[in-house]
């Protein structure tokens, strides 16, 4: 047969197979939720799940003490029904209800979440998350070996419907913290027969002994591919569940996850490719959701390295920068500029003193000047590192031309691998980086206190024993008035004395089929799903 | 040939041995571990995070450790996934890798192949010029270009195929055809340079003087040894085939092992990196054992040593 003669045949079955391509998979119709998780998750144990977007498969399986609401994230009932705070602030009782069951039928008591405490804080589990349970009182101890005794650590529970933990200083955010999913609660009996209580990774987390007290039960883990959850018929609200089972697909490339979702493949994506941020802005439907992230990219300085030292030049530095021109033309993703530290919380915590984060060349001249440096003469060259990858490069760039032109000062750039970069930055090895913060939990305590003289994350090395003060001060104040008074200013002494320089805040972005209800945007970008159903047509 | 063949096959062993060894003391010097992250983990976590694995002996003993376990088989636990052993990743991945691997193959052998003797037949003529041009195309376009557009012409408008995923037959097409496509570019100009050294020898002459027809000269006469670079090429080009391709894997998001070399490597998931490259070492060893001794048998004047 010639080789002319074998092409059509080729054709014939491109053809051929073009006809089995497309498949109906379960969608709208059958309330069934096709949804874009990013890269596969390291696990699905709760207690070690690292990823916020593979949390979100954690929210479908398991549930904590209370949940978020959706709309402005104030804690609502969850495995609790209701529960009593002291006078003091210092002891939390949980009154669970007495239909909160397992997916295996096994009802859900107050021993489980003993167990899933001791779990999380025991030292050979080491698990990433243990420092949230920290405000409990002995908790620290326990996790950092100080005490093996874990009668110590305030939880208790004095019988089956009944948890108690006891504080060691009041921490009004506390209700949220016991809707992270690190709090969730595990199954004992199933997590014993694969392992001890505080061995991590073994088999229970599997499909085919999975076992979680959430709205869905894990039906499928397909590594690369993704996860199957169907109802779960024990979860005490399952009346009001309306999805008859949801697919996360470990779609890790951006641009492939949004080729998926115009495909009609997906109907809720993870993020989306900044670039195509334009074309989706123009598109009416609300199928863009670009909504502020409790997050702030930031720079942080070393300030143990010359002249970084001197409050004056860093103000200097943080004057010079054009946050604005850094959103709107160098980033371009939604991101917003800062004008202080934290977030806003439009239902809680917004800075609104002085001083706030500006563009004033001149004045940052004047200080300059001032520390010594006119016109950036005798300043001596400084670098900036970043994570190679993404928009980075670009926004160093951009920082590096706003730096030589308003103040004379010349800053090298260095990218460097991602891990290698944290690594520098973790060790103290970088003059300036460009790093990032999100908040674990909805409250100011969870980006100041990375400032704290003690913490494990204060990568600049700042040391102000007021500050420490005034923090400690705020975060043990019990009414929330005087307690966001104390935390304005201490935000307000970060920003005077600016050991890092917030530059902006990004955004949650995802893109939502029009027949997805009931996903309500939030700074957390937290979705319970049951709250969430899909209009057929 | 058996002792060839055997031959070879152990020499696997040291090549494997001096590959782990510097793999292994690479991955170690590289800053940065499995447990970097950017919210730092405390002291104390990271302490008993790296006693669990292991990774608080002194390193030439963990490289001991690692080295009597691959000789039974056991390639370790995943740093990165913490329930799943490295031998459950590989086997879990690769039967998806090799049928990408197989299909695109399968695609670049029947397109270029035939291409290529065709336009090494029909010298300077059209046709020639015609598979020259589509041939530096496809070398030419990268697979990260040609992949999204295949989707996006067949999937997103015409709705043949679905853009991502490897669940049902349809999704072989894509990706197969747009890995195909680069490497039939390949074969067919490797197959057409092949063909033309071998047409204009001698004994080709001799044959068309003795009466022999077109095809048959082509087919029985040629092919033999216009095929000979095409093998070359081949060999190390079907471990890379079969080993999984990072960047077809990510646009159609397959759940194939390319990916892993990539991401292992930046997550420092330090037992899969050496996995991996275990695997793709004995690949390439057995594909270079199976190109020589195809052409000992396609070239006649090559011998066994």
């Amino acid at each position: 047969m010639s080789p002319r003669l074998r092409l059509p045949p080729l054709a014939l079955a491109f053809l051929l197979l073009a006809a089995c391509g497309r498949h109906d998979r379960p969608g709208d119709e059958e309330q069934v939720l096709h949804q874009g998780v990013g890269a596969d998750p390291n696990d699905l144990d709760p207690q070690i799940v690292s990823s916020n977007q593979a949390a979100a498969i954690s929210m479908a399986l398991g549930e904590g003490l209370t949940n978020y609401d959706p709309a402005d994230l104030h804690p609502v009932p969850g495995v609790a029904e209701s529960w009593d705070v002291s006078a003091d602030g210092l002891a939390y009782t949980f009154h669970l209800r007495a239909n909160a069951r397992w997916s295996n039928g096994e009802p859900v008591t107050a021993e489980d979440f003993v167990f899933s405490a001791r779990r999380l804080l025991s030292p050979a589990f080491a698990g990433e998350f243990a420092y949230m349970m920290f405000p409990i009182r002995g908790a620290e101890d326990f996790a950092t070996g100080r005490t093996r005794d874990f009668g110590q650590v305030g939880v208790r529970a004095p019988d089956a419907r009944t948890l108690r933990y006891e504080l060691h200083r009041p921490a009004p955010y506390f209700l949220t913290l016991t809707a992270h999913w690190c709090w969730y609660p595990v199954p004992a009996a199933t997590l014993l027969r694969h392992g001890r209580i505080d061995q991590p990774g073994t088999a229970w987390t599997r499909p085919e002994n999975f076992v979680g007290n959430g709205a869905f039960a894990l039906k499928s883990w397909r590594q690369g591919e993704g996860v199957v959850v169907a109802p779960n018929p024990w979860y005490w609200d399952a009346p009001r569940v309306r999805l008859r089972g949801i697919h996360f697909h470990f779609i890790d490339n951006p641009d492939t996850e949004e080729r998926a979702f115009r495909n009609g493949q997906l109907q809720i994506t993870s993020s989306m490719p900044p670039g195509r941020l334009g074309a989706y802005r123009g598109t009416p439907g609300g199928v863009l959701r670009a909504t502020p992230a409790f997050e702030t990219d930031v720079l942080y300085l070393n300030l143990g390295r010359r002249p970084l030292d001197d409050v004056r030049v860093r103000r200097a530095l943080s004057l010079a920068i054009d946050r604005d021109a850094l959103t709107s033309a160098v980033l371009r993703d939604g991101s917003v500029p800062a004008a202080s530290l934290v977030p806003d919380d439009p239902h809680g915590y917004a800075y609104r003193g002085e001083p706030r984060l500006r563009f004033d060349p001149a004045e940052a001249r004047r200080l300059l000047a001032a520390a010594g440096f006119p016109a950036g003469r005798g300043f001596p060259p400084l670098e900036l590192s970043f994570p190679n990858g993404g928009l980075a490069g670009p926004l160093c760039e951009a920082l590096q031309q706003m730096w030589r032109r308003h103040l004379g000062v010349d800053v090298g750039l260095v990218g460097q691998e991602r891990r290698v970069f944290i690594d520098n930055v973790h060790a103290h090895r970088f003059t300036l980086s460009l790093s990032g913060w999100i908040g674990d939990y909805l409250d100011p305590m969870s980006f100041l206190d990375v400032y704290l003289s003690a913490s494990g994350h204060n990568d600049p090395g700042y040391r102000n024993p007021e500050f420490d003060q005034l923090l400690e001060q705020a975060a043990g104040t019990a009414g929330r008035e005087l307690r966001y008074e104390r935390f304005q200013q201490a935000e307000a002494m970060l920003l005077r004395d600016l050991p890092s320089l917030p530059l902006n805040h990004r955004p949650n972005l995802h893109l939502v089929a029009p027949s997805v209800h009931g996903y309500a945007d939030n700074l957390m970008d937290m979705h319970p799903y049951p709250a969430i159903w899909l209009e057929s047509k | 040939m058996l002792r060839f063949v055997v031959r070879r096959l152990l020499q696997l062993i040291p090549v494997v041995f001096i590959i782990v060894t510097l793999t292994f003391f690479m991955l170690r010097a590289a800053p940065g571990g499995p447990f970097t992250a950017e919210k730092a983990v405390s002291p104390e976590v990271l302490r008993n995070l790296e006693a669990h694995y292991g990774l608080d002996q002194p390193v030439w003993k963990q490289y001991l450790t690692y080295l009597g376990h691959l000789a039974r088989g056991d390639l370790g636990p995943s740093y990165k996934y913490t329930n799943r052993t490295i031998n459950e990743i590989i086997a879990g991945k690769l039967p998806t890798s090799l049928e990408l691997g197989g299909l695109a193959l399968g695609i670049a052998l029947l397109v270029g192949l035939p291409l290529g003797v065709l336009a090494a037949v029909k010298r300077n003529t059209w046709i020639d010029y015609l598979c020259s041009i589509c041939g530096l195309v496809g070398i030419c376009v990268p697979p990260f270009v040609l992949g999204p557009l295949l989707a996006l012409v067949f999937g997103i408008y015409l709705h043949w195929f679905d853009v991502s995923g490897w669940e049902y037959a349809g999704d072989r097409v894509l990706p197969s055809v747009t890995l195909g496509f680069a490497y039939a570019a390949y074969l067919m100009r490797l197959a057409r340079s092949g063909m033309l050294e071998v047409l204009h020898l001698d004994f080709i002459r001799t044959a068309r003087a003795k009466g022999a027809g077109e095809a048959r000269l082509v087919f029985h006469h040629a092919l033999r040894g216009g095929l000979l670079p095409v093998v070359s090429y081949l060999g190390p080009a079907i471990a890379g085939l079969l080993t999984g391709s990072f960047i077809l894997e990510t646009v159609f998001q397959i759940p194939g092992l390319g990916r892993e070399f990539v991401t292992s490597a930046s997550n420092r998931d330090y037992t899969l990196v050496l996995g991996l490259v275990v695997l793709y070492t004995v690949f390439i060893v057995v594909m270079n054992l199976v190109v020589d001794v195809v052409q000992v048998w396609l070239n006649p004047r090559l011998r066994f040593e």
